[in-house]
């Protein structure tokens, strides 16, 4: 009977302990200036656990927002990370993609990390500032893209080898 | 389906580069680009109370931060980051730290706001920079 629902206390706890990885990952991470692991994370997340990938990203956001304060920047979080699990769903619905096509997608992600953020900045600053700040940037998105793909490329196999085994054992 | 799996690195590939190279361009075409030679500026800073200190300089240097470290009336005080250099906290011992007490110290260029902080500024002949003590709540210092 409980194994048929849809959210078992196993599933939550795995949603929670994925989730705790995915933040304590970006915490640690954050001395270092736009290299992080979340982006490789939810292509995994995605690809091994479906829809999970919703709960356990804005759990996520919601912590981000807990413990670093929520400003403008919070709100391109709403909205930015989503945009991964969309790209997977939409074009590896059914396959497992390379780790190559991992790091093509971890990668590009990253170089357009700054344009997707500055939307919000419309809202405060107007088009031009947010131009202007998104273009600032853009020699550290450049940075942020290649430390993604060079990431994805090394980490996505291991990785998901092991997730696989988890969701294989939470079954 | 086959087709696509095969294709999809390719393509993958060639979204990267298109968006590197398109980066790129913009960057290139938007990044501040520092004047050579000697500049005359104006430097204004206006504190909570609407008091003013007025500063004028002729500088060899291109970016603001380094003409202002050589006027010997001026100390500036802040938290330097890789991506954002100096972000001002304190200026002439009179603070604006958004993080204590939700104000900030907003640069202008020719009354309009700077495109970079005071690192990354490049400097132009003539132009006039006031540092503006800018509550939370938008109103600059004495009004």
């Amino acid at each position: 009977m409980i194994s048929n629902r849809s959210m078992t206390t196993k599933k939550l706890v795995i949603d929670a302990f994925l989730c705790a990885l995915l933040f304590i990952s970006q915490v640690s991470l954050s001395w270092l200036p736009n290299v992080e692991l979340v982006s490789l994370f939810l292509i995994l997340y995605t690809l091994v656990f479906g829809r999970h990938v919703w709960i356990i990203l804005y759990v996520f956001v919601l912590l981000e927002g807990l413990f670093w304060g929520i400003g403008i920047w919070w709100l391109s979080y709403l909205y930015v990370w989503a945009i991964i699990p969309a790209a997977i769903f939409l074009l590896y619905k059914k396959n497992c993609p390379s780790s190559f096509s991992a790091a093509l997608l971890s990668g590009t992600f990253g170089m357009l990390f700054g344009l997707f953020s500055s939307l919000p900045t419309i809202l405060t600053g107007g088009l031009y500032a947010a131009f202007v700040w998104w273009t600032a940037g853009i020699p550290f998105d450049i940075l942020h893209g290649m430390g993604n793909f060079t990431v994805s490329l090394i980490l996505f196999k291991p990785l998901y080898q092991l997730l696989v085994r988890l969701k294989q054992h939470q079954s | 389906m086959n087709q696509f799996k095969r294709l999809s690195p390719f393509l993958g590939g060639c979204t990267a580069i298109a968006v590197l190279a398109l980066l790129l361009v913009i960057y290139t075409l938007t990044r501040p680009v520092p004047m050579a030679g000697t500049k005359n500026i104006t430097v204004d800073v206006v504190y909570e109370d609407g008091s003013t200190d007025h500063y004028q300089l002729k500088t060899e240097e291109q970016f603001l931060l380094g003409a202002l470290r050589t006027i010997p009336g001026i100390t500036l005080e802040g938290t330097t980051t890789e991506e954002l250099g100096l972000m001002v906290t304190e200026i002439n011992g009179r603070q604006a730290d958004y993080k204590k007490g939700g104000a900030y110290w907003a640069l202008l260029c020719d009354g309009e706001p700077c495109s970079y902080g005071v690192s990354q500024q490049a400097i132009k002949d003539g132009e006039h920079y006031t540092f503006q003590y800018t509550p939370a709540d938008g109103k600059g210092g004495g009004t």
